[in-house]
């Protein structure tokens, strides 16, 4: 019992029973009022995952089925911070809604108690829940806008692609267990290294692959993202590139280092595939983005290529590369939810998330359309915004384990990503307005998000130590 | 005893999983799906999972299904027209099918003890309702409050999708 009331999940999973039960007694509740409260309980369990090593100390718990370590912590904070953002998001959004509005802001915090287990499972039976629990929460949040044919579209192709991968993933996990007679993530690696490798086990390998590369959007299990990035309301979409993302990163993290594939025998062959999924994963996200004319599409296509640079990274199989990959997270975090919560803000007031609808922002919005500048150029990678240290970061990593042709292609494609990158802020800044001049107003709880994620991505990119310390806390004391 | 038992099964199954999708009328399609968890039920018993067989019959033939026939009858759909065969589709279906089924059964194989899991030579050890409760209340605790999470926001979920508009 103690041990339940430590753990974030559940202190999370409090607030939000909480909110729901005070939503239903005072129906009459702002959504604003719902979303501050929201985030000050996200606030509040941020702050507890801080000394969660003192309170709950660093160990297993519930016989061997959840972690606390230094990677759980670190992926626990990041999706907090994600939660409080999206609320904010929402927050802004939540009017365009036509009825239900309150649960939008309520079923973001389950989809995270959702997240925050996923960063501890270290057995399958917990992975697999606390994924299901991820995924279910995103078919009802995508499908939101019942009003909106693209979201009900959005909505029935994640539904049938998500229940096809879990179909995959859950087929791999059987085929495990019967060979290793156990879900635990640390005996199958003891028990697959001390008997030889057989059929089954590559085969419940490489169908536990299929079914993450879907959930991180991995070419050629990409095909549902810009559909459903596009469909979906915005700030479901930003949570879905990012949350959801780095949920899948997580769970591939642990079964790289700490189970099935990093087998000694199988490893190497791990290490190649991931070099060749990130290669074209790269490839198409980057291409693919270039002829997009509506920004949330765009956005999905580059989210494509983000991943695959932190496959990238990952694929080196060193303490370097998983330095990038959390390093890039980050960098992806600020400014990823930077673009989309401006992308909220404004395409309320311009009807429309076209790149035409931004023409002429600047004029009629000077802090959002610096605001989208700066999380545009940092995704491009320019130097001194946080994304260069990501991508630099990457292609250390792919140098040092001597991947020369993906040194190349990450090259080549930060080049053309500059290009479309840049050719938004062209918009916004040498175009003239399309429809309309009137001015497009922030509030002020908007106006404060911005400046703080604007401060975040330049700041952290001039001034990397916070972030290289946190980071060597979860390498610390792991024999990776 | 087993063996015959185990093929009768196996067929029927096969047969009933083939008529679901192979029937235009779909009630009847319903209803065919419903024998399959029916005999996938009696399956469970060969194995000496009685607690398995109760929950497949109660959950899946009982609740699922009255669910589907309900749906069904509620958007009262008629039986589908016959289309033409799209044979190259099928074609492409049937090799995808074919390569995935031959991963599949030579993994089986190699599974260790694999031979002794097709076959039926070794007696599979009896577990009753308490000792699955035992577990779900000790050692699967943390997922198992989870999986209540789940159901919650799946209610949710439908409420929020389903519900009319309020003018």
């Amino acid at each position: 019992m103690k041990q339940f009331l430590l753990m974030p999940e559940f202190q999370l999973l409090v607030w939000a029973l909480v909110l729901f039960v005070f939503d239903a007694y005072r129906p009459q509740t702002k959504p604003r009022t719902l979303a501050w409260l929201g985030i000050l309980g996200a606030a509040l369990v941020l702050g507890a995952t801080f000394v969660e090593p003192l309170t709950m100390g660093v160990g297993q718990y519930f016989h061997g089925l959840y972690s606390v370590d230094g990677l759980s912590i670190f992926f626990k904070q990041f999706f907090l911070v994600t939660l409080i953002v999206v609320l904010w998001m929402s927050a802004e959004f939540v009017e365009v809604l036509p009825l239900a509005r309150n649960e939008f802001l309520l079923l973001p915090m389950l989809t995270t108690v959702g997240m925050l287990l996923l960063a501890s499972a270290v057995d399958f039976t917990t992975m697999f829940v606390a994924l299901e629990l991820v995924t279910i929460s995103f078919y009802v949040l995508v499908a939101y806008q019942r009003n909106r044919s693209a979201s009900l579209e959005a909505g029935v192709k994640y539904l049938i692609i998500g229940a096809l991968s879990t179909g995959f993933l859950v087929y791999g996990i059987a085929f495990l267990y019967g060979n290793a007679g156990s879900t635990s993530f640390a005996t199958i690696l003891e028990t697959l290294s001390t008997n030889p490798l057989n059929l089954s086990i590559l085969f419940a390998m490489a169908l536990i692959l299929v079914g993450l590369c879907f959930k991180i959007s991995a070419v050629p299990f990409h095909i549902w993202a810009p559909d459903v990035y596009q469909g979906a309301p915005t700030p479901v979409t930003a949570f879905l590139a990012v949350g959801s993302k780095a949920a899948g990163f997580v769970v591939l993290l642990r079964l790289v280092f700490f189970s099935c594939f990093g087998n000694p025998v199988v490893a190497p062959y791990v290490s190649s595939l991931l070099a060749v999924l990130a290669g074209v994963t790269v490839i198409l996200g980057t291409f693919a983005a270039l002829p997009q004319r509506n920004l949330k599409r765009l956005l999905g296509y580059s989210s494509i290529g983000h991943a695959g640079f932190i496959l990238m990274a990952l694929s080196c199989l060193s303490p370097r590369g998983v330095n990038a990959v959390l390093i890039y997270l980050i960098s992806y975090l600020l400014a990823g939810l930077l673009a989309f919560f401006l992308i909220t803000v404004v395409s309320k007031q311009v009807e429309g998330e076209e790149l035409v609808n931004f023409s002429g922002l600047s004029k009629r919005s000077p802090l959002a359309a610096f605001g989208l500048t700066v999380a545009f150029v940092s995704m491009a990678g320019i130097p001194p915004l946080l994304g260069f240290a990501g991508k630099l970061g990457v292609l250390a990593a792919a140098w040092e384990a001597q991947r020369y042709v993906l040194v190349g292609i990450g090259v080549i494609a930060a080049a053309v990503g500059l290009y479309y990158y840049l050719s938004i802020v062209r918009y916004m800044y040498w175009n003239e307005a399309a429809d309309g001049t009137a001015a497009v107003k922030l509030s002020c709880s908007a106006k404060w998000l911005v400046w703080l994620l604007v401060a975040g991505v330049i700041v952290f990119g001039i001034y990397q130590m916070p972030i290289a310390t946190v980071v060597d806390q979860v390498l610390l004391g792991r024999n990776w | 005893m087993e063996a015959i038992t185990f093929w009768i099964l196996a067929i029927g199954l096969i047969a009933a999983a083939w008529s679901v999708i192979l029937q235009r009328n779909p009630v009847a399609s319903a209803l065919s799906l419903v024998a399959g968890f029916i005999l996938l039920g009696i399956l469970f018993l060969t194995l000496n999972s009685s607690f398995l067989m109760m929950v497949q019959i109660i959950v899946y033939a009982g609740a699922v299904m009255v669910l589907f026939l309900f749906i069904i009858m509620l958007l009262d759909l008629k039986t589908e027209e016959k289309r033409p065969v799209p044979y190259l589709r099928l074609a492409v279906a049937l090799l995808i099918a074919a390569i995935f089924g031959g991963f599949f059964f030579s993994a089986l194989q190699a599974v260790p003890n694999g031979h002794k899991v097709l076959s039926w030579s070794q007696p599979v050890p009896h577990v009753d309702a308490g000792e699955i409760g035992q577990l779900l209340f000790s050692k699967y605790v943390l997922p198992f409050e989870i999986t209540g999470v789940l159901l919650l926001v799946a209610t949710i979920g439908v409420i929020v999708l389903s519900k009319k508009e309020i003018k």
